[in-house]
């Protein structure tokens, strides 16, 4: 705090988030608006996606795409970037989970989860570090595992692999964009109250949710728990701090 | 316990990393600032917010039988509660194995390791100190988890400090989150000796994907931990030294 200078504010800067239409995305773009960055958010439901920009402090511009549709993507971000500037940080917390066990497991299916999970990450950050949308200062990127990057647990190999694979990817492009002044490094939340944990545990009733809660020390996680280290990682406090995986977990990962 | 006052207890405060802490920090909390050499520690109250209230907490960590005590005595004479711990204090000697003897390894431990564990004990009774205790953070180093020459004990103590972190980070849940920060080679007193030669400079200079550290980039990661942001994070090393234990092509 030399000077007055507030090294965990996001003011001025801009930033890329994606699957922000509901759940961590959605927090994320709130409390990064509250910080002071000006957001270009991305979903495929734009009824929530319009919902998060109505609530943000600071200017928001939207895109509707689909992240694995990779012919259009780069064109949208361009002209959106020009009406909101060049950007300073990009986080991609856009995901999906999947539950199969492996006598059910498909070619395919894991392929959709590799596309949403990993390789828009890399798509994304294609697109990022280029010249024409990276501002040059203050930049970067932090994306979102899980702690199935790390741990193991049945019918959840999709996932997993999807998740541990962004590990070595930020590892990797720590080093090959820190030349370029980009830090890259990812969060590793442990679970989440959030629409998306509804959805693969419906199956399972509330002694499934009372087990899974006892793996955390702290309790289960709320979206924001998740935002704040995204912010953390996005601002300048963070400025030495890249190719990092970052448990944001309530001590699941410490047992 | 309402009328006592909520504080941060930073251990080597007196320099580099923990000297940075504490005046960083002086902005949100009150302060104890732990060191040997109770001038240092005069000066560094006077770099810290004037707001807050700055205690100076004098105490060799290496007279290790004694610390339980001197603690406690302090925070009974002072009326005082800490809700905070952050255990800055290190001690490095970079020394060859054949070179290692009992001596260091002790003050390396005490230092390190032992003084650590204790205040943790003395500030987790709530005889002591009520329930007001609800962060820690060591400073640990990256080379917790990986190898280096002549580096042996000083790893060994950070090794164990991270295996001592996350076990208190279960055994206090919820009340308390514990974490570590792990700082590549940040240039302070106790480092000096590595920095002597420019060679190493150069050397370092190469192996660090974003360059050599200043002590704020810790110090700013010591505040996130403190902060109600990192509210379900514990039990975790957040390692900040530039990319330096990722990058293999250095």
């Amino acid at each position: 705090m030399n000077s007055g200078i507030n090294p965990y504010s996001l003011s001025g800067k801009k930033i890329l988030v994606t699957g922000a239409a509901s759940g961590i995305g959605r927090s994320t773009s709130w409390i990064l608006s509250k910080l002071g960055a000006d957001l270009l958010l991305i979903d495929l439901n734009e009824t929530g996606l319009n919902e998060t920009i109505s609530k943000c402090a600071t200017k928001a511009i939207g895109i509707v795409v689909d992240l694995t549709d990779t012919t259009t993507l780069k064109e949208k971000i361009s002209i959106a970037v020009k009406e909101l500037g060049l950007l300073n940080g990009l986080a991609h917390i856009a995901g999906k989970p999947s539950m199969v066990p492996l006598k059910a497991i498909t070619q395919k299916s894991c392929i959709d989860i590799f596309n949403i999970n990993t390789y828009s990450a890399i798509e994304l950050s294609k697109i990022f570090s280029n010249r024409t949308i990276f501002s040059g200062e203050s930049g970067s990127i932090v994306f979102i595992s899980s702690v199935y990057g790390l741990v193991g647990s049945a019918a959840n190999i999709a996932y997993a692999a999807s998740k541990a694979a962004l590990h070595g990817v930020t590892k990797s492009l720590a080093i090959e964009l820190a030349p370029k002044k980009i830090r890259v490094n990812c969060i590793a939340p442990g679970f989440v109250e959030t629409n998306m944990l509804e959805k693969s545990s419906s199956l399972f009733n509330e002694e499934y949710k009372n087990n899974i809660s006892k793996l955390h020390p702290l309790g289960l996680g709320q979206p924001e728990d998740i935002s704040y280290s995204i912010a953390f990682l996005l601002s300048d406090a963070a400025k030495w701090i890249t190719g990092s995986i970052m448990s944001v977990d309530g001590g699941f990962t410490a047992q | 316990m309402s009328n006592m006052e909520k504080y941060v207890l930073i251990t080597g405060a007196s320099s580099g990393i923990g000297r940075e802490i504490s005046v960083q920090i002086s902005q949100q909390y009150n302060l104890i600032l732990h060191g040997r050499d109770r001038q240092k520690l005069e000066s560094v109250k006077q770099d810290c917010n004037h707001q807050s209230v700055v205690m100076i907490w004098q105490n060799d960590l290496n007279d290790i039988g004694n610390i339980e005590i001197s603690l406690k005595e302090f925070i009974k004479a002072n009326k005082i509660s800490v809700s905070a711990f952050v255990h800055s204090a290190g001690y490095m000697k970079m020394l060859p194995l054949k070179a290692t003897n009992l001596k260091i390894l002790n003050e390396t431990m005490n230092i390190n390791l032992f003084s650590a564990i204790l205040i943790s004990k003395v500030l987790a009774n709530k005889v002591v100190n009520g329930s007001d205790l609800s962060r820690i953070v060591f400073i640990s180093s990256n080379i917790s988890n990986f190898g280096s020459k002549a580096f042996s004990s000083y790893a060994a103590s950070k090794s164990a400090l991270d295996g001592f972190m996350r076990c208190l980070a279960v055994e206090l849940a919820p009340n308390v989150r514990v974490n570590s920060v792990l700082p590549g080679g940040v240039r302070t007193s106790m480092t000096e000796a590595i920095y002597e030669n420019p060679q190493v400079i150069e050397r370092m200079k190469a192996q660090y994907p974003l360059g050599l550290g200043e002590t704020s980039d810790i110090a700013n990661a010591v505040g996130f931990l403190l902060s109600d942001q990192s509210r379900w994070v514990t039990g975790q090393q957040i390692t900040v030294d530039g990319g330096r234990t990722i990058n293999i092509t250095g």
